[in-house]
C-alpha cells in the first residue's frame, strides 16, 4: 500500500507501523560519539559487540527473563533477520510452522523462504482477538516444527494471557517443537494490562526463541537493530546462519542501541503516553463511524484493526480509499485470512496525520 | 565551548562528589574490569543484604567521572540537554551539605582511555578494589598491554590501608596487577587451581541446571555446592568476588 500511496499527492498515512518520533538525542549522541572514535568501522564480533550483549542480559533481568549474554544473546540486523535467522536454523524445508491469524504480515514470508508451509490458526476476535489453545492444538502435525507469535500482536493490539501462552509452552514441551515469540511492541502496553513472557519460566527455554526489536520502543527503525535470545543450544545454531546471513549487525546501529539501553527508558515512557493519547484519539473518530465499522479497542502496540460492515474485500476497500481520499491503510487479509473485512490503522503517526486520516475516513464514508 | 563546559561539568562534579565522600566516610568499594561490573555489583549487594541494609550502590551504570559522582551524589544525569544540566548545578551545591550516605559505597569504576583511573581516584579512595577481567574492549585506547595494566596498577596503589584487592586469577593481565599493591590480595578463579594460593576463591563441577547455574565453591575455610538463578558463567565470578567481601566483612 506504500508503494500504491507514494504514486499519490497529498497522502496521509495510517500504514506504516513506524513510530512518528525521531530517534531520541542521546542515542543520536551515541552513535556520533563512537563514529568520532572511530569505532564504528570495523566488523563487531558475529553475536554482537560485548559490551551490547551485557547491557541486553541486564535490560533482560528488569524483566526477570534471564539469558547468558555470552552464549544466549545475538544482537541481529532488526527482529525481522533474527526471525529469519531462527527459522532457517531451526526447520527444514517442508515444515509446518503454526501462526496465529491475523499476524505481522512478514512471518508468512520469512516462513516461505525457509522453505516451510505457514499454518493459520484463526484468533478469537469475538473474545478480543486472544489464542483459542484448542485450535492450535489441533492444528499440530508431525510436521510442526514451531509455533511464532507476536505479543503484543500485530495488527490487533492484543497481549495474550499468560495462561494461554503457557499453554502454547506446554504444548511446545508435549510434541517438542519450538516458539519463536516477537515481543518488538511489549514497551507499549495500556490500561495497566499485565506483561508476561513465556522467557520468564526456564522450563521453556530450551523451546523457546525470544526476539526483541530496538526499532518500536525507542523510535530506531531504520537503524535496524534487535537481538535474538534463547538456550545457548540453540543459539549457537542460530549464530551460525546470521553470521552467513549478515556478519554482524551495523555496528553504529548497535552503539545507538547502547545508548538507548543506557538513556532511553524515559523516552520509551514518553512514547508510551503519546500513543495512549493517540489511540484515545484516533478511536474516537472510530467511534464516530460506529455504523460503518466496530473494533477491539487495542490494549497494546499502536495499532487499531477495525472490521468494516459488509466489506469482503479489504484490499479493495484499502485501493478504494487510498484512490477517493488519498488516506493509506493496511488491508486486513495481509495479516491472514481472518484479517479479512478489517483494515489496519496506526496511530503510531503524528495527531495531525491521525486528524486529518480519520477525516479523510469519515468523508470517505459519507 | 562545548569542550571547555564539559571540562567544568567534570570539575565542578568531581569536587561536589569529593566533598560529601571526606564528610561521610563511607568504606568504598570500586568495581573495575572490561565486563562483568554490573552483575559483580548486584551480587555484592545480595551478599551485603544478608548482613546489613547501610550499604549504597552505583546508580544504573553510572561509572564514568560524570557518572560516578553523580552517583554518590544521587543525581540524575542531564544526557545531552544543557537545559537539563543547567537545572541540576543547584542541586549539587545542596548536596554537598545534604547528602547523606551509609556505611558501604558499592561503585562500578569505567576505564576505557589512559588516565580515567587517576581521574576517578580524584574523587574516591578505595577501601576494596575488584578488578573482574580485562578483555579487548577498550584495548584499542590503549598503545600496548601493559599501558592497561599500569591504568589498573593505579587503583591498586591506592587502596586505603586495611584494604585488600580482589583479582580474577584467570587472566593473566589481571592476575599480574597483584604487583601493584602493598595491601593484601584475593583471588576468584572459574578453574580448579593447582597452585597453593591461600586467599583463592574457586569453583569446580559447573553445569547448568534448568534454574540456572550450579557449581562446587571452594575457598580456604570451606567448601559448598552452589545454586545460582542465573545463567553464565560470569555469575559464578560475581558470586566468588561477593563470597569474598562476605567473608571478609564477618
Amino acid at each position: 500500500m506504500e508503494i500504491l500511496a507514494s504514486r499519490h499527492l497529498n497522502v496521509i498515512s495510517l500504514a506504516q507501523g513506524i513510530p512518528s518520533f525521531d530517534t531520541p538525542s542521546p542515542i543520536k549522541r551515541r552513535a556520533e560519539i563512537a563514529l568520532a572514535e572511530k569505532l564504528v568501522a570495523k566488523y563487531s564480533l558475529s553475536p554482537g559487540l560485548p559490551e551490547l550483549r551485557e547491557m541486553i542480559e541486564l535490560s533482560l533481568a528488569k524483566d526477570n527473563i534471564f539469558y547468558d549474554w555470552e552464549t544466549e544473546i545475538i544482537v541481529t540486523a532488526g527482529s525481522i533477520e533474527a526471525i529469519t535467522a531462527s527459522l532457517l536454523a531451526l526447520t527444514d524445508p517442508g515444515d509446518e510452522v503454526i501462526i496465529p491469524d491475523p499476524t505481522y504480515t512478514s512471518y508468512r514470508e520469512a516462513v516461505r523462504l525457509a522453505g516451510c508451509t505457514p499454518i493459520f490458526v484463526p484468533l478469537d476476535e469475538e473474545k478480543g482477538w486472544n489464542i483459542n489453545i484448542e485450535k492450535f492444538r489441533a492444528a499440530i502435525t508431525s510436521r510442526t516444527k514451531v509455533i511464532f507469535y507476536c505479543n503484543p500482536n500485530n495488527p490487533t493490539g492484543t497481549v495474550y494471557s499468560e495462561t494461554d501462552l503457557i499453554a502454547l509452552g506446554e504444548l511446545a514441551l508435549e510434541h517438542n517443537f519450538y516458539i519463536i515469540a516477537d515481543e518488538a511492541y511489549k514497551d507499549f502496553i495500556y490500561d495497566g494490562q499485565k506483561y508476561f513472557s513465556l522467557a520468564q519460566l526456564s522450563k521453556y527455554r530450551k523451546n523457546l526463541i525470544r526476539v526483541f526489536s530496538f526499532s518500536k520502543p525507542y523510535a530506531m527503525t531504520g537503524w535496524r537493530v534487535g537481538y535474538v535470545h534463547t538456550d545457548a543450544s540453540i543459539a549457537q545454531e542460530i549464530l551460525k546462519v546470521h553470521d552467513s546471513l549478515v556478519t554482524c549487525a551495523p555496528v553504529i546501529s548497535q552503539y545507538a542501541a547502547m545508548g538507548a539501553l543506557e538513556m532511553g527508558e524515559e523516552w520509551v515512557n514518553h512514547f508510551r503516553d503519546h500513543y495512549q493519547k493517540r489511540r484515545e484519539l484516533l478511536c474516537s473518530f472510530l467511534d464516530r463511524l460506529s455504523s460503518k465499522c466496530s473494533y477491539t479497542v487495542p490494549t497494546s502496540a499502536y495499532f487499531v484493526f477495525p472490521k468494516f460492515i459488509g466489506c469482503q474485500d479489504s484490499l479493495l476497500l484499502a485501493k478504494d480509499i487510498l484512490e477517493k481520499v488519498q488516506l493509506a491503510t493496511v488491508p486486513g487479509v495481509a495479516f491472514g485470512p481472518s484479517g479479512e473485512g478489517h483494515l489496519r490503522l496506526s496511530f503510531g503517526r503524528s495527531d495531525e496525520d491521525i486528524v486529518e486520516g480519520m477525516k479523510r475516513l469519515d468523508a470517505y464514508f459519507s | 565551548m562545548k569542550k571547555i563546559g564539559h571540562i567544568l561539568l567534570r570539575w565542578y562534579l568531581g569536587i561536589a562528589a569529593y566533598l560529601v565522600i571526606q564528610r561521610c566516610r563511607p568504606k568504598v568499594i570500586a568495581i573495575a574490569g572490561t565486563v562483568n561490573k554490573t552483575f559483580t555489583k548486584e551480587a555484592i549487594e545480595t551478599a551485603l543484604a544478608a548482613k546489613t541494609q547501610n550499604f549504597l550502590s552505583t546508580t544504573h551504570t553510572y561509572n564514568t567521572d560524570i557518572g560516578l559522582p553523580l552517583s554518590i551524589l544521587g543525581l540524575s544525569s542531564g544526557y545531552n540537554s544543557y537545559r537539563r544540566w543547567l537545572a541540576l548545578l543547584p542541586h549539587v551545591i545542596i548536596k554537598i551539605f545534604t547528602r547523606g550516605l551509609p556505611e558501604i559505597l558499592i561503585l562500578e569504576l569505567g576505564i576505557s582511555h589512559p588516565g580515567d583511573a587517576k581521574k576517578l581516584l580524584r574523587i574516591i579512595k578505595p577501601d576494596v578494589v575488584i578488578i573482574t577481567d580485562i578483555t579487548q574492549r577498550y584495548r584499542e585506547n590503549f598503545t600496548d598491554q601493559s599501558m592497561i595494566a599500569k591504568e589498573y596498577g593505579y587503583l591498586l596503589k591506592a587502596v586505603k590501608k586495611n584494604g585488600y584487592s580482589i583479582l580474577n586469577y584467570d587472566t593473566i593481565i589481571v592476575r599480574s596487577l597483584s604487583s601493584f599493591s602493598i595491601r593484601p590480595i584475593y583471588f576468584f578463579s572459574l578453574q580448579t587451581v593447582s597452585v597453593s594460593e591461600k586467599n583463592l576463591w574457586y569453583v569446580t563441577d559447573i553445569c547448568t541446571i534448568t534454574e540456572g547455574i550450579q557449581a562446587q565453591v571452594v575457598n580456604p575455610y570451606d567448601s559448598r555446592l552452589v545454586s545460582i538463578s542465573r545463567f553464565g558463567r560470569h555469575h559464578l565470578s560475581a558470586f566468588l568476588i561477593a563470597d569474598v567481601i562476605s567473608h571478609t566483612l564477618s
